[in-house]
């Protein structure tokens, strides 16, 4: 077995649909810190530059220095959606890049809304375990029927360059006082579910696939604790209860198991967003080498957005982890847990 | 250093643009990050349930009476994960707590640190992970 840490390059994704009539000869680098002014590594920064088509993302290094070249001028938009939840987000709506510019661009990161409290920021403790897992150097597992094999302990990450919703007017507002007030109402804080895909299983917890030719069983450590995925070519009931988890039916295509639930409860939020009954979701997980998969999710939901919200997720393998019981039996900040 | 080039460098120290906090975790919801404490005591009740570990301790002080303030971490999974567990805290032990005030004045608070009378410190990482 080989023992092969998670490597961060700082090699940029640069996409630039309409290069051909630009000068791409401007960049941007600089430091990322935290309040203290200690340098974050493998934090994510993305400028776009809708004039150009320009989408340019990279991780900083381990030393949080970034770079990217190749840009054309413009007006950029800079972000960092940072790993939740010891930081703040950043966003910058207005950086100007002048042509054959080198603009030195330092962000300190504020502390976020977990305040480093012990034990149990999601980014912190999922960066500790990513770094201590041995992953063997072979290609993707298969099963005996011809699938790959996701079974095993998974870490959920969340998408690095989540891109913002476009939420019908009722539900932004709603999303906006739901911020505003802290998430102090979030299921979450009233030991319910979280937005698929994490649900229960989203570091710092961890989540066990178990896969069977006609079922995939993912294992939550927080609630609800399970969750089925059914592969028998059934099809979703006619009234499907509402519920959490929703119904969920999948099938292989190729490589990637595509899963597609309905019947969800309105009582989940998606992110700060709410829901409505015709909130549908569709999982595309693609396990691309043996530590890592790909889950490209669809939150497709007409009642609360103007076109479905799209997330890229990475999870990683984590096989030196176990799962751990999880009681949510002393929530002392919602002890009534009345809706 | 870049070649071939003219380059004009513009140097930009950029703080944090303060954007809403999208994220999830609600400990800023229910404590303070301006109002920051820390306290000696000694434990006298250890709570090591999910969702959240909290510990109680007592301060005395002369000439008042004794206080019970209570603490609280992230949950008992990620601490197990971490190499600590149910029995790396004692009821009677000494420690001292670095944290932040719970925002509604009741005696509570959301802990940064924990560390005993040795200087050692508790529930943090173990290993090098960075």
């Amino acid at each position: 077995m080989v023992s092969r840490k998670h490597f961060v390059g700082v090699c940029a994704l640069l996409v630039i649909h309409n290069a051909a009539a630009q000068s791409s000869s401007s960049s941007m680098f600089g430091l990322v810190t935290d309040q203290n002014g200690a340098p974050l590594g493998d934090v994510p920064i993305r400028a776009v530059n809708d004039a150009t088509d320009t989408d340019a993302r990279v991780f900083t290094s381990t030393s949080g220095s970034y770079e990217l070249e190749g840009l054309p001028a413009g007006e950029y938009v800079v972000t960092i959606s940072a790993p939740c939840c010891a930081l703040q987000d950043y966003s910058n709506d207005s950086l100007m890049l002048e042509p054959n510019q080198a603009f030195e661009l330092n962000i300190q990161l504020l502390e976020g809304g977990s305040l480093n409290v012990l034990g149990d920021d999601p980014g912190t403790i999922a960066a500790e375990l990513r770094n201590r897992q041995i992953i063997p150097d072979l290609p993707v597992p298969r099963t005996e029927y011809g699938t790959p094999d996701i079974s095993g302990i998974w870490l959920i990450n969340r998408d690095p360059f989540p891109e913002a919703p476009k939420a019908l007017p009722w539900a932004e507002a709603i999303s906006e006082e739901r911020i505003a007030n802290g998430q102090a109402n979030h299921p979450h804080n009233r030991c319910l579910p979280n937005e698929p895909p994490r649900y229960g299983g989203g570091t710092p917890f961890i989540t066990k696939f178990i896969q069977a030719p006609e079922l995939v069983v993912f294992l939550f450590e927080d609630v609800p604790g399970f969750r089925q995925i059914f592969l028998d070519d059934r099809d979703h009931p006619e009234v499907p209860n509402p519920s959490w988890m929703g119904h969920s039916i999948g099938r292989w295509e190729g490589d990637t198991l595509v899963v597609n639930t309905v019947g969800f409860t309105t009582r989940g939020w998606t992110y700060t967003y709410p829901r409505t009954e015709m909130m549908r979701l569709e999982e595309r997980y693609t396990r691309v080498e043996y530590g890592r998969m790909d889950v490209r999710v669809t939150i497709d939901d007409p009642g609360v957005f103007e076109e479905p919200l799209v997330r890229n997720f990475r999870f990683d393998f984590a096989p030196q982890e176990k799962l751990i019981e999880y009681m949510c039996e002393n929530n002392k900040w919602y002890p009534d847990d009345a809706e | 250093m870049r070649l071939g080039f003219l380059r004009g460098l513009v140097s930009a120290i950029a703080l944090a643009y303060v954007a809403p906090i999208i994220a999830h975790h609600s400990f800023m919801a229910v404590f303070d990050p301006e109002q920051p404490i820390e306290l000696t005591g000694t434990i006298t009740e250890i709570e090591w349930m999910n969702p959240h570990v909290w510990f109680y301790i007592d301060i005395e002080s002369e000439g008042s009476a004794t206080e019970n303030w209570g603490f609280e971490m992230g949950s008992p999974n990620g601490l197990i994960r971490r190499g600590w567990n149910h029995k790396s805290l004692e009821v009677g032990q000494v420690v001292t707590v670095i944290g932040v005030l719970a925002r509604d004045g009741s005696q509570r608070g959301a802990v940064r640190t924990v560390t005993l009378p040795t200087g050692e410190s508790l529930f943090g990482a173990q290993n090098d992970s960075r």
